[in-house]
Order: C-alpha cells, then structure tokens, then sequence
C-alpha cells in the first residue's frame, strides 16, 4: 500500500496518540501506600484532582512520508468525584504538528470522558481494585492531527498493589500498577482492494474506522517517601525523599481485522515528585518496537490534588454516600 | 494575564488554606533505626497539621503484645508524643492512625530496634 506524505503524517500523529492515551489519571492511597498519579496509564485511584498541564513532545519518523514530524501535546485533566468511591475525568487538550519541510499545524484531541469506580480495596496488603468504562468522543478533534473521526467506548480495569507486606525490608516500597482495556470502535476499520486496470497492481483504500484494540500499561514503582516513613529512614531530605522513580510499558495491539496500526509497545522510564497537595513528573517515552517509532520522546506533568487543596468545596464528592 | 501567571496567583490563593494528608515526616527514634536505650517520648512528626484527639499511636513488641504506654499528648500542630517505659532489647513495631486537620485518614507502621 502506498502511503502519500498526509498519510504518513497522519499515521505518526496516530502512533503518538496510541502511545499517549488519554487517559483519567487519579492518586490512591490504600493503607500504608499511596500510589501517585502515573503519566502515560491511569492508576487504581478516584479522587478530586486536575493535571495542568501534561505536556509531551516525540518525533516520529515515517517511511516514505515526508520525514520527521514532531507531535506535541497539551492537554487537560479534571476528575471528579461524585460519590467517595465512583469519579468521572475528563481528558481534552491541543495538539501540534511540526513536520521538518511544511509549516507547523495546530489542531485539537477528542474529547475523552471517564467513569471509575473503586470495586475492592485490601488497606492490609496495599491492593486496589477498580473498574471503568471510557468514551471517546469524536468530531472534537482534528482529524489531521491523528484524532479519531469516529469514538469508541473502552471497558477498563485497574489494579495497584504494593509490596508493603512483604518480609523483605528494601522490597517493601516496591509498588505495581495496571491497566488493561478493550477498546470498542464505532465504526469499524474496513479496507477496500482495487486493481490498477492498466499494471494489475493492487492497492487498498481504508474508511476512517478503527479497529478494535486490546491496551493495557503496567507501572513499577519505588517509593522513596514509603521507605524513609516505613522502612528505613535514611535522612534523604525533602527533595529527594519524596521521588518515586519508575518506569511505565504500555502497550496496545488490534483486536480485529484488518488493521491500520500494529502493535505498539513503549517504556517510559522516570520519576515523580509527589507532594502534599500537588505532583510532578517527568519521563522519557521509548518505543520498544519500530511500529511505535523510533525516537524518544519525553512527557511532563504537573498535578493538583483537590481533595488536599480544596477539602470543603471542589475536593470533596457532590454525593455524601 | 499570561495562563503561567494565572495558575502562579491561584496557587498563592490555594496555598494557606490547603492541609492535605498527614503523611509521617520523621520520628524518634528513627524509622527502622537501632538505639541503645528508649527516649523518654516517642516523636512523631508529621507533613501536616493533626488532629491529636483523632489521631492514635499503639507501640507493639517483637512478640506483638501492645507495650504499656503513657500518655499520648501534642507536642505542636504537626508532632504527637507518645510517653514510652523503660524498653527492653528488642524489636518494637509503631502503629499509627492519622486525622489530618482536614479529616483526611492517613496510616502507616515501622519498627525500630532496642539493642542489648
């Protein structure tokens, strides 16, 4: 199939917003653990906060496009409770386009809505448990820039667990997280093959669906404030004794045939400074496959925990129940 | 008004009212430390303002028997002072429950080692 350089384009915009999902992104605490808000996955959490911003930049090739094209996004998060344990986040931002010859294009993501509710929490063993479901909605995005024409919905589940319970002293602080998910598409990917009358040669048209996808992310985490205030107290100061370093793999793949992208897989090795009522995380965005790029990227975030900010207005739920 | 110099004013407005979690920020003797002889009080100092009527601390032995404790009282807005007797040698776990000022439930356990 031939790609025309817009293509091409629009494929590099689409591989970046498969490795940046918007998703809702919520701090949790179970027992002695607080798990922070990770950056390219959600966590198990439902809270009142807001990211402003997350802010991401990668270059993505493309093979037979028009060279490098640098994707930056810019985007918006607000999650709110509505009872203790069941939130809605919303997920919308700009995006930009800069391909090396052509001139820099601006343009908007889809406009993504999230319901989560917590389903079990073990405070002993440091486990959550959530589940969720993820709306996309289209006709809010610019097309041109890799959003989606038609949304889709996403069942989802969390996990997080930490390693808090375990005999060992300096594994303790260890934490793992998950998310997996299946994306369902409004209208599905359909490719047509035509015949050149004159070379015989065969070429494949697509609609605008999309297929099916199966996703997920998985974060490891070591928790530098869980060590200093239930391991070992090793005098690391304020700065230091408050980063979780950690490294994110997501992951997506399609569900359904045929396909437009493959498989993608990134890692997104980092750390996050996590505060009283605010975090702030910064990591790299490596693709572990060449259906994901071939460059790394980096992607920063600063959050606000409303619940700790606001306690008695905007940080807690509308619903006492 | 630039977006930068608006969130720096909110921030500035949020910031004297906001208390958050009270997570632990130190103690005495020292999380997973080893000490030669128990201090009169154990000292937990927090990141936040506390609650100390809501607030609870219970000190276990290395069997898990609760240690016979005196009084807990305030030493501030964010230190609580538990009285502690003569400590054996041993290893002693710390169990706390947390109120912050904005009702906020924080917990956490550590231990530390009494040496012979």
């Amino acid at each position: 199939m031939n790609i025309t350089p817009l293509r091409g384009v629009v494929a590099a915009a689409a591989l970046a917003a498969l490795a940046l999902p918007n998703h809702a992104h919520a701090h949790a605490i179970a027992g002695d653990r607080t798990f922070p808000v990770t950056l390219t996955m959600d966590d198990p959490g439902v809270a009142d906060e807001a990211s402003i911003p997350t802010f991401s930049v990668q270059r993505q090739g493309a093979d037979g496009g028009p060279g490098p094209v640098y994707n930056y996004n810019l985007g918006i998060e607000y999650d709110k409770r509505i009872t203790e344990n069941f939130g809605l986040a919303v997920n919308w931002g700009g995006a930009a386009q800069q391909t090396l010859h052509g001139s820099t294009q601006y343009g908007w993501q889809n406009l993504f809505v999230t319901a989560k509710g917590r389903a079990y929490m073990n405070p002993e063993h440091e486990f959550i448990l959530s589940v969720g479901v993820q709306r996309e909605l289209s006709h809010v995005g610019t097309t041109q820039l890799g959003a989606d024409t038609y949304g889709s919905t996403t069942p989802l589940v969390y996990v997080g667990k930490g390693m808090g319970d375990l005999p060992w002293d300096y594994v303790r602080p260890f934490a793992v997280t998950g998310e997996f998910g299946y994306t369902i598409a409004d209208v599905g990917l359909k490719g047509t093959t035509t015949f050149d009358p004159g070379t015989g040669q065969p070429s494949t048209s697509f609609n605008a669906g999309n297929e099916n996808r199966y996703s997920g992310g998985v974060s490891i985490q070591y928790s530098l404030p869980y060590l200093q205030a239930q391991v070992r107290d090793l005098g690391l100061g304020p700065v230091l004794g408050r980063m979780i370093p950690l490294v994110e793999f997501t992951w997506s793949s399609p569900a359904t045939a045929p396909s437009g992208l493959g498989t993608t897989w990134q890692a997104a090795p980092g750390v996050i400074w996590l505060g009283s009522t605010w975090q702030f995380g910064i990591e790299a965005l490596i693709p572990l496959n060449k259906t994901t790029g071939t460059n790394v990227g980096v992607i920063a975030q600063f959050h606000i925990f409303l619940d700790d900010l606001l306690p008695n207005s905007l940080g807690k739920p509308l619903l006492e129940w | 008004m630039r977006f930068s110099s608006v969130i720096l004013s909110a921030f500035c407005l949020l910031s004297p009212v906001a208390h958050a979690h009270a997570f632990l920020d130190g103690a005495i003797p020292a999380v997973g430390s080893t000490i030669a002889s128990a201090p009169p009080d154990l000292v937990l100092n927090f990141t936040e303002g506390i609650e100390p009527r809501f607030t609870r601390v219970e000190l276990l032995d290395s069997a898990g028997a609760p240690v016979a404790t005196h009084d807990q009282r305030s030493g501030g807005p964010r230190q609580l002072l538990l009285g502690l007797p003569a400590l054996k040698p041993g290893d002693y776990q710390v169990i706390w429950h947390a109120v912050s000022v904005d009702t906020h439930k924080t917990e956490g356990h550590f231990t530390f080692h009494v040496a012979p």
